[in-house]
């Protein structure tokens, strides 16, 4: 039975409960009252990001004082293709070809198909910008004035009439507002910079060099755009299923950066969309502040990591606000993780753990460009395995740990590893492994990406 | 859908905070907690909590095997700590 004393401390325990309610509720109440437009969430997503994100004033990798401007002739694809070189020409023309395996996930008629629907719109709307061809399709150098339209139809003229922006955050905000519309899902704009620009055009179907001289406009500024790539796709890498991942990829970068340099000669200025031609991706894209240089010789951006593809619009415009180069521990991180480097199956990603001022994997080095502190990878032996597996690879973006769907669980961690010392960078490559992110040659990947299972098609 | 599952997810979680809350400040009029038994039993329930958004997370991104270890790496000391402290709080001086 219960005592007098009792009920009075029940009583009272009700009493308290009923108090430490209601100001739980007051300090909801007033903390909801205190953010009214933002999620509290969201607001300390903004805040943790400026302790890790670092903006820079200046190019973030050390430049050698010779360095020289690298020749498209000298990349891998205008070497193969071109047939400057011919045993690795002989290898290219065997990429691609027709050769199915029905008992091998990944490998069979309908990953073939995708693979090839999705690199569709890049093959028919810029054909050969794969390998870097310039002036191709949409990516196209013409500049033409309004009365050279050829019918009412023909959207892409520069308009005689100039708009001119009030103020250069203007300018940036509505490029950068258009883009998205247009669907990049990254867009950053650097200053044009001769010294990422290749010295010369190559255009590998006919061995032709182009010089800038030929360009229609002398370029002032550069849009980079990225255009992600789908998570659960390029966790079926290598197979002929990741090439729906980058060739969708390539697909939307044509689509992109081409409605882009619309806008943009509709608003009188001058634009060509380019993919992997004028000029080296990577290091636009560090200038555009999208993201740090990594070890597997791919931009990694904060939100994607490597996984995106990047086509750039050059323009004369140049009333713009430019964005600066960021920092969040990548270069940190690439030193002690090397994942990519584990599971790349033609070994072309160094692991020296110090970036150099030059090559280090020991081969054949005229693909690379010397004086820029980076890991150098061994383009040629990438490229020569592209070949024997028949597909583009893509294990150096899966692996690596920064390729993470966009959950909040990640950021975090992302968060705590860019702000602590080496040992932890160790630590989380491990738990990366363990935790059964970044495999590659995973026919369950596959399998997955496959499945009917809880998706939805019909909008119920 | 209404909610998306990482919405649901967060609301749950908020519900589970405030009942942990509640749970934490009952305990401590009952048997008062001094700091040692308190922060272990705070820290066991901030490993649960984060095991649950973890694991949960880890199933709405398709990655069943992180939200196994998940459980293991969270889960498993959140045990322990709610044990140990609940079992130092509740023993009978």
């Amino acid at each position: 039975m219960a005592t007098e004393k009792d009920k009075t401390k029940a009583a009272f325990g009700r009493r308290e409960f009923l108090k430490i309610g209601s100001a739980g509720a007051v300090l909801g109440a007033a903390g909801i009252a205190a953010i009214p437009h933002k999620a509290a969430g969201e607001v300390l997503d903004k805040e943790t990001k400026k302790a890790v994100i670092k903006p820079l004033e200046d190019f973030p990798v050390k430049i050698s004082p010779d360095y020289k401007r690298f020749s498209q002739r000298n990349t891998v694809f205008s070497r193969a293709v071109g047939g400057i070189d011919p045993a690795l020409a002989a290898k290219a023309r065997t990429f691609e070809r027709f050769e199915t395996d029905e008992s091998r996930p990944g490998f069979t008629r309908i990953d073939w198909a995708l693979h090839h629907g999705s690199w569709a719109i890049e093959h028919a709307a810029t054909p050969g910008s794969k390998f870097g061809m310039p002036n191709t399709g949409w990516y196209s150098w013409q500049q033409n004035l309004p009365e050279q339209r050829t019918n009412f139809l023909d959207l892409n003229y520069v308009n005689h009439e100039r708009h001119e922006f009030t103020t250069k955050a203007e300018a940036s905000a509505v490029i950068k507002r258009a883009a998205r519309h247009f669907k990049a899902d990254l867009v950053g704009i650097a200053p044009r910079n001769k010294m990422w620009d290749y010295d010369k055009h190559f255009v590998a179907l006919n061995g032709q060099e182009i010089g800038w001289e030929e360009f229609p406009f002398k370029p002032k500024s550069v849009i980079v755009i990225g255009v992600e790539m789908d998570y659960e796709n390029m966790a079926t890498a290598p197979s002929y299923t990741v090439e729906g991942a980058i060739g969708e990829g390539y697909s939307q970068m044509a689509v992109t950066a081409f409605q882009l340099s619309v806008f943009l000669k509709n608003l009188g200025y001058k634009a060509v969309a380019t993919g992997n031609d004028m000029g080296m991706s990577v290091p636009y894209g560090i200038a555009a502040g999208l993201g740090e240089g990594g070890r597997n010789g791919l931009l990694i951006n904060y939100k994607y990591g490597p996984r995106f593809r990047i086509a750039k619009v050059y323009t004369d415009m140049d009333f713009v606000e430019y964005d600066k180069p960021v920092k969040f521990g990548v270069r940190e991180f690439c030193k002690r993780c090397q994942r990519c480097a584990d599971a790349c199956p033609s070994k072309s990603i160094p692991k020296n753990v110090e970036p150099t001022m030059k090559p280090t994997h020991g081969g054949e080095t005229w693909f690379n460009n010397p004086g820029v502190e980076k890991w150098y990878i061994n383009a040629k032996t990438c490229f020569e395995y592209w070949c024997e597996g028949n597909n583009s690879c893509a294990s150096c973006i899966t692996s690596c740990p920064y390729n993470k769907p966009d959950f909040w669980h990640h950021k975090l961690v992302d968060k705590v590893s860019a702000l602590m010392p080496g040992p932890v960078h160790s630590f989380m490559r491990e738990m990366d492994i363990v935790f059964g992110y970044g495999d590659t040659f995973d026919e369950k990947a596959v399998k997955k990406f496959w499945a009917d299972k809880d998706r939805e098609y019909n909008g119920y | 859908m209404i909610f998306s599952g990482i919405e649901l997810l967060f609301f749950i979680l908020g519900f589970i905070s405030c009942l942990a809350m509640l749970g934490l400040i009952s305990l401590n009029m009952k048997s008062r907690l001094d700091w040692k038994k308190g922060s272990i039993i705070g820290l066991g329930a901030f490993l649960l909590l984060f095991c649950i958004a973890w694991s949960v997370s880890s199933v709405l991104e398709g990655e069943p095997r992180a939200a196994s270890m998940g459980i293991v790496v969270f889960g498993m000391p959140a045990l322990i700590l709610l044990t140990l402290g609940l079992r130092m709080a509740l023993k009978k001086s």
